[in-house]
């Protein structure tokens, strides 16, 4: 499915054919093996990545804590 | 009429409803974040999570209930975007998962209130990601900046006590009655004036010409009031408040210029109110407004100067490329300030079609970082730190004493806010040298120059102050920016919210200090002045090189 109205510029949106989906219900494509893989990993990476962030600011709260005693 | 006279005709109608508002929405906010009563529903939430609303928290105990919320939020957003292929379709479009540096960049840029969209929302959003978990955002980001901003004001009215409130009930409070409500009206204000809301399907339609056009449907008038009126700034369109279906009209283009500025403009009185002295709102609010104001007259007038466009504005008498004709550029300009002054990010022109003075304007509001009037709450609590910021400095000048609203300025409290003042540079100063100094970066830029420099700057500047709009011609799809991008936007939310609750909690501590003939009147227009002063000095140079070699350089060539 096309979009009624698409950024200008290469590489503003990005869309490969293993992640579009005709309009009409149709199902998705069957990822290939290798595919699943890269993807589950790239979850695993970003989840990582959250939990990586969001703790360095969990620590930096306790280190103000700290400073402040 | 002339265009010119229309555009201010519109700043002052926004002007007029602004100023009607301002009383009675910023004591209602005061009331309900003052108020120990709770209603039926609240009741049932807390009782529900478990959440004893009798419970004061510490400014670090308030602070960690905000990130472990927040970092819940992404991951819930994120797992829903990548399982949404999944999950219930019953209406709308059928859509496949989003990939895995989408959804998250996506998540985070959500759950910090900046919605920076780095996909086309039309092809790439279900109807029930969009509902359950992007407008879901919309509504708590936009809570979350309220309440810090909330927890900020109590640092000055609490003496001796090292508690600042219970997030979750301000959270609750913020969410239950003031979002939703106010939401539920403006949403309806917006579908009587055309904006479409329905559960269609797309459809795709032959045109007289014989070329095929999809025609979307969807829940839009619902989302896109919260989109503005929360300062989030992500459409379901990828044209945003461009596209005739989110804002088809000048009224519905006015209307959300309105909600954009509404309760940020309003936050002065429920300070006012809560520290129990109008004047010291009405002082803050008039910072605001001269900032404002100072933007929109900047943008304007670079855009509708011909002699600073090419032959094309020339001929045209105005800067129109990449600006809707249903709006001409006065629309444009009003819309393009009030969104980058406020963190909005919704946009309804081609903020990388503006001049290159009107878009340095437009790249400068955002560096302000949030203060005139900011993001909702972000913006409160920036200018509460610079107005501290003032008082030092005003203290250091004619030798008054450094206090503020009845707390004393000591180095703990400059500490703070100059640990709050300096993060987002060092933020948007990094990841854009990052980007311009490495292969991986360079590789995105798609205009080199003086032009492709401030792409890069707009939008580090943009995701680090929760902002969200776009210059585009720059390649932030690349996974680089993604994940830069996204770190960025957690950095520049919450480190500068961890120095502010911490301020907060340092004057909370504090004992009262009665106002003496050493005292500075932070009331008075002198003081307003001053800090509109300090406000353009420490952020012209803070980010004059990168302006001079940016837009500058670009309007000069």
């Amino acid at each position: 499915m096309d979009a009624a109205w698409t950024r200008s510029g290469p590489g503003s949106t990005r869309f490969t054919e293993i992640y579009r989906v005709p309009s009409g219900c149709a199902p998705a494509p069957e990822p290939k093996e290798d595919l699943v893989f890269d993807l589950f990993a790239s979850d695993l990476f970003y989840i990582g990545l959250t939990i990586v962030v969001f703790a360095a600011l969990w620590l930096l709260v306790k280190g103000v804590e700290r400073f402040e005693r | 009429m002339n265009s010119a006279l229309a555009g201010w005709l519109q700043v002052g109608l926004l002007i007029a409803a602004l100023a009607a508002c301002y009383i009675p929405l910023g004591n209602y906010m005061a009331k309900i974040f003052t108020t120990d009563k709770h209603w039926k529903i609240e009741r049932g939430i807390f009782k529900l999570t478990g959440i004893d609303p009798t419970v004061d928290q510490t400014w670090g105990s308030y602070l960690r209930s905000m990130l472990a919320f927040s970092a819940v939020s992404v991951l819930f957003l994120y797992g829903m975007q990548r399982l949404q292929h999944y999950l219930l379709q019953f209406v709308g479009p059928h859509m496949a998962n989003v990939p895995p540096d989408t959804a998250w960049n996506t998540a985070v840029s959500f759950t910090t209130n900046t919605n920076w969209q780095n996909y086309s929302g039309e092809s790439t959003m279900t109807y029930l990601t969009q509902m359950s978990g992007l407008a879901v955002q919309n509504f708590l980001s936009a809570a979350v900046g309220l309440v810090v901003a909330i927890a900020m004001i109590r640092g000055f009215t609490r003496s001796r006590t090292g508690t600042l409130g219970n997030f979750w009930v301000d959270l609750t409070h913020a969410t239950v009655r003031l979002l939703i409500p106010l939401s539920i009206i403006g949403g309806l204000v917006l579908a009587a004036g055309g904006v479409v809301d329905n559960f269609s399907a797309y459809h795709t339609v032959t045109t007289l010409s014989g070329a095929h056009q999809t025609i979307v449907g969807g829940p839009f008038a619902s989302q896109e009031v919260i989109k503005d009126m929360g300062n989030n700034g992500g459409g379901p369109f990828n044209a945003n408040s461009a596209h005739p279906f989110e804002n088809p009209n000048p009224f519905t283009n006015l209307f959300e210029i309105f909600l954009l500025l509404l309760i940020p403009f309003a936050l002065p009185r429920t300070f006012g109110k809560m520290v129990k002295d109008n004047r010291q709102g009405y002082a803050l609010v008039a910072i605001m407004v001269i900032i404002w104001l100072a933007a929109v007259g900047g943008i304007s007038f670079f855009e509708a100067h011909t002699a600073t466009g090419g032959a094309a504005t020339v001929a045209a008498g105005h800067a129109m490329e990449g600006v809707e004709t249903r709006f001409g550029t006065p629309g444009c300009s009003v819309f393009a300030a009030s969104t980058t002054v406020t963190s909005t990010g919704a946009v309804n022109c081609f903020h990388d079609s503006l001049t290159p003075f009107g878009g340095g304007i437009a790249l400068f509001d955002i560096a302000l970082g949030e203060i005139a009037p900011g993001g909702i709450g972000a913006g409160m609590y920036g200018i509460l730190v610079l107005a501290i910021v003032t008082v030092f400095v005003a203290g250091l000048m004619v030798g008054r004493t450094p206090e503020y609203i009845g707390k004393k300025i000591r180095p703990t409290e400059m500490k703070y806010a100059a640990l709050y003042f300096l993060t987002l540079p060092v933020v948007i100063l990094t990841a854009a040298g990052l980007s311009i100094g490495t292969k991986i970066g360079q590789s995105a830029i798609f205009n080199p120059g003086p032009h492709g420099l401030t792409e890069i700057m707009y939008a580090f500047a943009s995701q680090a102050n929760n902002n969200g709009s776009a210059f585009a011609g720059l390649g932030t799809a690349a996974t680089w920016y993604q994940v830069v991008g996204g770190i960025v936007m957690l950095l520049g939310r919450f480190a500068p919210e961890i120095f502010a609750l911490g301020l907060a909690g340092s004057l909370a501590r504090q004992s009262p200090v009665p106002a003496s003939a050493g005292t500075l009147d932070t009331r008075t227009p002198l003081f307003v002045g001053m800090v509109v002063g300090v406000i353009l000095i420490l952020v012209g140079l803070t980010y004059f090189p990168a302006l001079a070699l940016g837009p500058f350089a670009e309007g000069l060539h």
